[in-house]
């Protein structure tokens, strides 16, 4: 199941003739001898598996011998050992697989099957269904005897920390969080990012771990240095700056206008006289005047009687029509309207869109309060009573641009004649730009005039109706920091003046630092040596200690004793970890993070192994925040998540699924998860197939259309009757992901519930599966798409399992939205979810599809669960070693209804978690 | 869609001097000259091999088979080539043979191994052939190799990997994301006076000493995969001091100016790599390094160019469908950028008036064809550099390993190497 992921992203399906976008990803077939799925028989015969330990015997993967038949009549004609034609003599192949040989032939079987190569268009041919049916057996077959030959055998290679564990690293050593967009990437291999193996590391990383260690230093120095820090507010009054620009536009508007309407009587008369009455025709600009206008300086000589524009103060006609503000009606109905005097009405894509915050004071790194007072009327949709706040763009001053996506979406609850006080929270970092601004929620791509203005503009004859109205912004700080970091407090045991020299001091700021680094390990005394030497001579260039220090402490955090996690072992034999070992490897489990005081103390007491010790200490963990680093580490790649950032949806049909829909969409799956995690009692894991709440903000209310939750926070929800909401299925995110940012895909969505849901993956994509071109040229509606994926074999062996489910899922559009039809007017027609699994029960509609997953498959998705906490928690991708310790997990799980934190709890009590 | 993120804080941080192991920018042109001033008369060679991810349109963009050899019709698709007709040839009917993933572009086109070749691994790949070129080129210049690719977000089509090269172990190379990252790596300015400079590279290699001290250490009492996970960090130290090496050669030699202006933080698609290819030939002409690849974006590209639809439905086109004049607009932007570089490589000049052209070898294409389509990739080869039969569609038997073709360009650049992957040999018919 390595194998899985390794595609970054679309997959698709090999299939056919007509990609709704795609089947087959990788897969994940399994080796176990789980209970058949989808009324199959298991195709694939597996040895029992003996409990994990360096030498276990492999499972022997075979193909079901049932299907000789089919070799026999279709293939052995020309490939049996007597005539052999191509060399290819298929009887002296095995039908147990237990070489990389072996494999390969039987791949080329499946290849020339899936290409249609064979058999050869003169020979007897199999049937649809017969062919399928072999195609799908071999398929799976070869997953799983490939996912054999390449198992590893349950050995955890030593992990680098990832993206996600250095920045909680860095962080929790010196009280600065990186940037991401600073942190190197690790993707390569599509295993999940907790697997060492996977994780490389090269000369180019070497290099910006060492840059990037020395800029979290500087940027410590900066946050020492804010300690002491003097609070400052700085407020905004937009009617003083905003309001005043907007009369000044209506009062220039109004000039121009005059002159225009003057200048355009006359040219009125002109049109009217006879001589000119073909002028326009041969304009070919009949009833548009601006257009009309671009072309008449050229042509000035074929219209008589023609005013001169520079008696009306325009330089040309071009001119006039180049500056004719379209926007003055819009200008003019918001400097008109009531409220303008105590605040500002913010236009969308022009104008007063964005409320700029910059203040004069210094702004030292740190934490600051960002409060903003106002209404919203009650006149315009949900979704249109939020703020954005980010950074502005730097060009294009006057709209709504912000450099980057916005940092929060802000609700909007009180009135204009009644606003209230919104106040979030906004971090300063060393790079971090020293301004921002708020904007009403908009999309950050896409023609916003095209879309959004001028539709409201033929509609009222200004533009967009006003939504959110803001009485005043301000930000105050840096607040107060919170403890020390670990390198504060080293600094403060430190000072100067207990010292009695420069080096001295230096030696030990260096090894108290590197010991914490190391997390809790002793660094060799000739490194700490080393050290002192960089400072020295840094010193002699630098001359002030705080300069030359910087240099080895960032050194520190280059090495590798820090970017890797040890743990000793030796080949053969496993070994338990130490306490100190385990603490790490259960912090970097549920934290992403190093392990805090407590813990350490627990490992340094020799007590952290003690079953009872241990499952407090994870009850402890997770209900801690840092719990959000596992959920989230976790669920983006058990679930695929990658695939939510792949598109910018369409700014005109999908206008709700903007960035902070995006990211508020992504934080329900998180915080769904978290919320069975922390629970005491409610945390089983099929709350995710079906449930009758859901853990969202008002952002997502409003895109649910579900009313009276207001607020940025994420809290349980009941849900009416008959919503559907409340699982996985429900949720914009998954909806979103299985889409284009256009259009739903059914192929999509189906291959995720069978890899995700039903722990069934179809097999990868094949390559080389002929495109039927009979369709070409042909629009084909996504019912007929699926009667296709029928027609040949190759796609229907994938296909009849996919398509059901993902056609039962086309209530969802691509941003998540329910909808009983598709298209618009006349060709409009009601939504038909109705199908049945392959070899499986029927469903008549969406909720009956969500209910039969949750009925049936709940032990099935457990099982997919379980494969991916062992993958992310060991840091090896599950292999045929882990059968048992799968199975274990399950049983107990089992116990406690299948509550997340039983899954938790079991796993980290295990053999392999404790062992190396 | 491509996502875009916050970019300027990675700006500053790539430009902030601090603490990198600031490997001078030191002109490499004045280098040049300096270290082969006795070969002057003869400039090195170059290879330059740039992957598209998904492929072509089959129909518009291969010539048809029944029309080999020189003189054939110019397909719809390269017709923006026209002009360099006589200066690349097609390559048809290759394959990898290993080759079964039909989304994974990239990952093997440059290497040709099999996913599965090596038991107890869910993936293997070995050294691509850029990296054996780099291997006997890369001890002339500052960068072995360069690679190139585009925002993370962009790796649709061209599978697993970091860039389009491996290296000697199979281990994804690192590449350079933007041309705004390419610049400041290749000409990002570094006034520190001469003296100041040295006693920084004596610092750095004083602090690989260090941090090799805590390596040696930590070794101790691992396991064998560990030992070899470590050893990336040994071999990235070392690759280190090679450069810093290098560097120290370099020392007195004067500064040049770069022979462009910094790029626009914010190009996209189309313009992205317009940029990265006059990057590439700057690149080279300051003989920075020898050897370069390119994984060039694909969702960015279509998005710029105004082609509706991403990559994978894209290379799903159905004739008569949006996506087909979508494919067809991606195929013929590639194609004029493609001559545009190739105009530049011609336009520029080595230090003995001979055309860069003449002594590069390059390579276009990607390891599928179209759709799922893994047979006859799309292969075009230019440049003067490697003695190659241009101006022909070459047809060659069905099956013939694509293998075949690097280890032609490799040997015909002056590489010493007998087989390349799964090669057979090289391809007689491409050879001048």
């Amino acid at each position: 199941m390595r194998s899985t992921r390794l595609t970054s992203g679309t997959i698709c399906a090999a299939c056919v003739v007509i990609l709704l976008a795609g089947c087959g990803k990788e897969n994940k077939a399994d080796v176990s001898p789980a209970a058949p799925r989808d009324g199959q028989q298991e195709s694939v015969q597996v040895n029992e598996v003996p409990v994990a330990t360096a030498s276990v015997a492999k499972p022997k993967v075979a193909f079901p011998e049932k299907h000789t038949t089919f070799l026999n009549t279709y293939c052995m004609d020309c490939h049996d050992a007597d005539t052999e034609k191509g060399s290819v003599n298929l009887e002296a192949l095995s039908f147990k697989i237990e070489t990389i040989e072996q494999a390969e032939n039987w791949q080329k079987v499946l290849h020339v099957l899936n290409s249609g190569e064979m058999p050869p268009e003169k020979k007897k041919q199999p049937d649809q269904v017969e062919k399928a049916d072999f195609l799908d057996d071999l398929a799976r077959t070869m997953v799983n005897a490939r996912k054999v030959l390449s198992d590893s055998g349950g050995k955890i290679t030593m992990r680098r920390l990832n993206k996600r564990d250095y920045q909680n690293s860095i962080e929790s050593l010196l009280g600065v969080r990186l940037g991401k967009e600073l942190l190197p990437e690790d993707g390569s291999s599509g295993d999940f990012d907790t697997v060492g193996a996977s994780l490389f590391l090269s000369s180019d990383k070497f290099e910006e771990y060492l840059k990037l260690g020395r800029h979290a230093i500087d940027e410590f120095y900066e946050r020492r240095a804010a300690r002491t820090a003097k609070p400052f507010v700085y407020r905004v009054e937009p009617e003083e700056t905003l309001n005043v620009a907007l009369r000044e536009r209506v009062e220039k508007n109004e000039k121009f206008l005059k002159r225009f309407e003057a200048l355009d009587a006359e040219v009125e008369k002109a049109l009217a006289l006879p001589e000119n009455k073909d002028f326009e025709a041969q304009m070919g600009t009949r009833g548009n005047r601006l257009q009309l206008y671009r072309k008449m300086d050229v042509n000035l000589d074929k219209l008589s009687s023609a005013p001169d524009p520079k008696d009306f103060g325009f330089p040309n006609y071009f001119n006039a029509a180049k500056f004719f503000p379209k926007a003055a009606p819009y200008d003019k109905h918001y400097a008109s309207l009531p409220h303008s005097e105590t605040g500002t009405w913010l236009q969308l894509t022009m104008g007063s869109a964005k409320i700029v915050i910059a203040p004069p004071n210094d702004m030292p790194v740190g934490t600051y309060t960002v409060r903003i007072k106002a209404g919203v009327t009650e006149d315009t949709p949900a979704f249109r009573h939020f703020l954005e706040l980010g950074h502005p763009a730097e060009k294009e001053l006057g709209r709504g641009q912000l450099n980057g996506f916005p940092l929060k979406a802000l609700q909007v609850t009180g009135s204009p004649a009644n606003p209230e006080l919104i106040e979030t929270r906004v971090t300063v970092n060393k790079d971090t730009e020293r301004r921002f601004a708020i904007r009403e929620r908009q999309p950050a791509w896409g023609s916003l005039r095209k879309f959004y203005f001028y539709p409201a503009m033929n509609r009222n004859g200004y533009g967009h109706e006003p939504s959110v109205w803001v009485d005043w912004v301000e930000i105050e700080g840096p607040l107060p920091q919170g403890d020390p970091s670990p390198l504060d407090r080293i600094f403060d045991a430190n000072p100067a003046a207990s010292n009695p020299s420069d080096v001295e001091r230096a030696e030990r700021i260096l090894h108290q630092f590197a010991v914490k680094a190391f997390r809790e390990r002793e660094p060799k005394p000739e490194f700490i040596d080393s050290l002192v030497e960089v400072f020295k001579n840094r010193l002699v260039m630098d001359k002030e200690f705080d300069v030359a220090i910087r240099k080895p402490l960032s050194m520190i955090l280059a090495s590798p004793r820090f970017l890797f996690l040890k743990e000793s072992g030796q080949d053969g034999a496993p070994r338990a970890l130490d306490d100190l070992e385990l603490a790490v490897r259960l912090s970097y489990f549920l934290w992403s993070s190093p392990p805090d005081s407590q813990l350490l103390d627990l490992a340094k007491e020799k007590r952290l192994r003690d079953p009872a010790v241990l499952r407090r200490q994870v009850d402890r963990l997770i209900q801690d925040p840092r719990a959000h680093h596992f959920v989230s580490g976790l669920a983006h790649q058990w679930l695929d998540m990658e695939r939510l950032d792949f598109f910018q949806f369409h700014a005109r049909d999908h206008r709700e699924f903007d960035e902070s829909m995006r990211a508020a969409a992504r934080e329900e799956v998180y915080q769904s998860i978290l919320h069975l995690l922390r629970s005491k009692d409610q945390g089983q894991l099929k709350h995710l197939l079906n449930s009758d709440y859901v853990v969202i903000n008002g952002l997502l209310a409003a895109h649910y259309d579900l009313e009276g939750v207001v607020g940025d926070q994420y809290r349980k929800v009941s849900l009416p009757e008959r919503s559907p909401r409340g699982g996985l299925l429900g949720m914009a995110a998954i909806n979103a992901m299985g889409s284009d940012g256009m259009e739903s895909s059914p192929v999509e969505r189906g291959a995720w519930v069978l890899r995700h849901l039903l722990h069934s993956p179809p097999p990868p994509a094949p390559a080389d599966v002929p495109q039927l071109s009979r369709l070409d040229g042909k629009p084909l509606s996504k019912k007929e798409k699926l009667a296709a994926h029928m027609e040949e074999a190759q796609c229907a062996s994938c296909h009849r399992k996919i398509d059901p489910i993902g056609f039962g899922l086309e209530n969802f559009t691509a941003a998540g939205k329910w909808r009983e039809k598709v298209g618009e007017g006349k060709k409009s027609h009601p939504i038909d979810a109705s199908g049945a699994f392959h070899n499986g029960p029927a469903f008549s509609d969406y909720f009956e599809l969500q209910e039969l997953i949750a009925s049936e498959h709940d032990k099935d998705f457990a099982r997919g669960f379980t494969e991916a906490l062992i993958e992310y928690g060991l840091g090896r991708p599950f292999g045929f070693t882990d059968e048992d310790l799968a199975l274990g997990i399950m049983s107990s799980a089992k116990d406690k209804d299948y509550a997340l934190s039983e899954f938790i709890h079991t796993l980290v009590q295990t053999r392999e978690f404790q062992s190396k | 869609m491509p996502m875009k993120e916050c970019r300027s804080n990675r700006r500053h941080f790539l430009r902030g001097t601090g603490a990198l192991i600031a490997l001078p920018a030191l002109e490499s042109i004045g280098f040049r000259r300096f270290a082969s001033a006795a070969s002057a008369a003869t400039p090195p060679k170059r290879m330059i091999f740039m992957g598209i991810g998904y492929g072509v349109t089959s129909e518009t963009w291969f010539p048809d088979i029944n029309d080999k050899g020189s003189g054939y019709k110019l397909p719809e698709g390269l017709k923006p080539l026209a002009r360099h007709k006589e200066d690349f040839t097609i390559v048809q009917g290759c394959r990898h043979a290993f080759s079964r993933q039909a989304h994974w572009g990239s990952t093997y086109w440059l290497t040709g191994a099999n996913q599965y070749g090596t038991p107890g691994q869910s993936f293997s790949n070995t050294i691509s052939a850029d990296q054996v070129a780099a291997a006997q080129f890369g001890e002339h210049t500052r960068y072995t190799s360069i690679q190139l690719a585009s925002d993370a977000s962009d790796r649709n089509g061209h599978g697993p990997g970091n860039s389009l090269a491996w290296d000697q172990r199979g281990k994804p190379l690192s590449a350079w994301n933007s041309p705004m990252e390419t610049y400041l790596k290749l000409f990002g300015a570094n006034d520190m006076p001469l003296a100041q400079r040295r006693a920084m590279l004596a610092e750095e290699r004083s602090v690989l000493d260090s941090v090799m001290i805590e390596a040696k250490d930590m070794q101790k009492g691992l396991t064998k995969s560990d030992v070899d996970k470590l050893d990336e960090y040994f071999q990235g130290i070392r690759d280190i001091e090679t450069r810093l090496s290098k560097s120290e050669k370099w020392m007195d030699v004067p500064k040049s100016q770069a022979p462009l202006a910094e790029p626009d933080e914010a190009l996209v698609g189309r313009s992205e790599i317009e940029m990265m290819y006059k990057l590439m030939v700057a690149a080279i002409q300051t003989d920075n390094t020898r050897v370069i690849t390119y994984r060039e974006p694909g969702s960015r590209l279509l998005s710029s160019i105004g082609a509706s639809g991403n990559p994978h439905n894209v290379s799903h086109y159905r004739i008569g469908a949006d996506t087909e004049v979508s494919s067809k607009m991606r195929d013929k932007a590639h194609s004029e950028l493609l001559a545009g570089l190739i105009d530049q490589l011609k336009a520029t000049r080595e230090a003995d008036g001979s055309r860069l052209f003449d002594h590069v070898a390059l390579a276009f294409g990607s390891n599928i064809r179209s759709i799922h389509y893994l047979n006859n990739p799309p292969t075009l080869i230019s440049g003067g550099g490697a003695n190659l039969k241009l101006g022909q569609n070459l047809v060659l038997n069905e099956g013939t390993p694509l293998n075949n073709v690097w280890l032609t360009m490799l040997q015909g650049v002056g590489v010493n190497v007998e087989r390349h992957g799964d090669s057979t040999g090289v391809v007689s018919q491409l050879q001048a």
